[in-house]
């Protein structure tokens, strides 16, 4: 995983492509961007199709206006604030709040030497696809996106002391859920 | 459970050091387990082109509409002027000349010349008028 302020100083080297370039230059954002993006909306709306459905709004969004993103003060976490805005706009406007327990509108992708893993990863989503959102975009956040408590209370608006105590007790449901798969597995 | 603000930022959990980044680290390894469809990419891409040139659109059509008005603005004036010039200028209607040689009591051709007369001496007048003001100016 590559260091978040690097990363972030990518997404601004791709804005600024865009802004000088137009539109044509989207497409090195979206190489970037669009895997983490769609991850990190997918734990916001439950469903890879509205999960998607954010991320192309956001990059359109972006096109649109490439400098507002060129000048944040940090790039990746203001887009991940972006996606996360629409992401919510399509969760209210579909309304579909329901926690989902498979994982059967997800594309997933299995390499050959990581056949065994793909239990244990499918253990993983399914798990994070039972806690609650405000927990589960904590965790992606921390944990895929490499973010500081305190950059994770500004992509989500809330105090560094909440995110913490969030991920906290996501992260206690996290190892409950995976050790009851694993003894499920086990027992089969 | 406490939690203490270390001087990065973060905060230390009350888990174990060791399961903590254990669990951590099979979260990590199932980050790469979901990807994006093979056609979000061309659809992204179709769309933002699309939003593009709408924008563009809107842009020019905005801009022809702008165009519009300043040309509004600039003629209006000018017409002012020509209808004024052509109040001046009209020759009288035949129902005008009619209603004329009717009130005088002469015949249609007599009224047509008299008409006609008045009509020049009007004219003469109103371009003298024009021109001596022109003068005194």
């Amino acid at each position: 995983m590559s260091n978040p302020v690097s990363f972030s100083e990518r997404v601004r080297d791709s804005a600024q492509c865009i802004a000088e370039s137009g539109v044509a230059a989207l497409s090195g954002l979206y190489d970037l961007t669009s895997m983490r993006l769609v991850r990190f909306a997918v734990s916001i709306t439950r469903n890879q199709h509205d999960a998607e459905d954010a991320v192309q709004a956001t990059l359109v969004r972006v096109a649109g206006n490439a400098t507002l993103l060129s000048r944040a003060e940090n790039p990746w976490p203001y887009l991940l604030q972006m996606v996360r805005n629409e992401s919510l706009v399509i969760l209210r406007r579909k309304r579909r709040w329901a926690v989902v327990s498979n994982l059967t509108d997800l594309l997933t992708q299995r390499s050959v030497d990581e056949v065994e893993q793909e239990e244990s990863y499918r253990a993983v989503w399914l798990a994070m696809r039972s806690l609650p959102m405000e927990q589960s975009e904590v965790v992606v956040l921390k944990i895929w996106e490499e973010l500081t408590f305190s950059q994770i209370a500004d992509v989500l608006g809330l105090p560094a002391a909440t995110a913490a105590s969030r991920y906290r007790y996501a992260m206690q449901k996290l190892a409950t859920e995976l050790r009851q798969h694993a003894s499920e597995v086990s027992h089969d | 459970m406490t939690s203490i603000l270390r001087p990065d930022g973060d905060f230390d959990d009350g888990i174990s050091p060791e399961a903590m980044k254990s669990l951590e680290a099979t979260i990590r390894a199932a980050g790469q387990y979901v990807i994006p469809s093979d056609n979000l990419r061309p659809h992204t891409l179709e769309a933002a082109r699309e939003y593009d040139s709408d924008r563009r659109g809107t842009y020019q059509f905005a801009r022809f509409v702008l165009a519009i008005a300043v040309c509004g603005c600039i003629s209006l004036p000018v017409l002012d002027r020509l209808a004024s010039w052509r109040e001046k200028i009209a020759s009288p209607t035949s129902l005008q000349i009619e209603e004329i040689a009717l009130k005088r009591n002469v015949g249609i051709d007599w009224g047509l010349f008299e008409v006609f007369s008045e009509l020049r001496q009007n004219q003469a007048k109103s371009f003298g008028q024009v021109t001596v003001k022109n003068f005194q100016d």
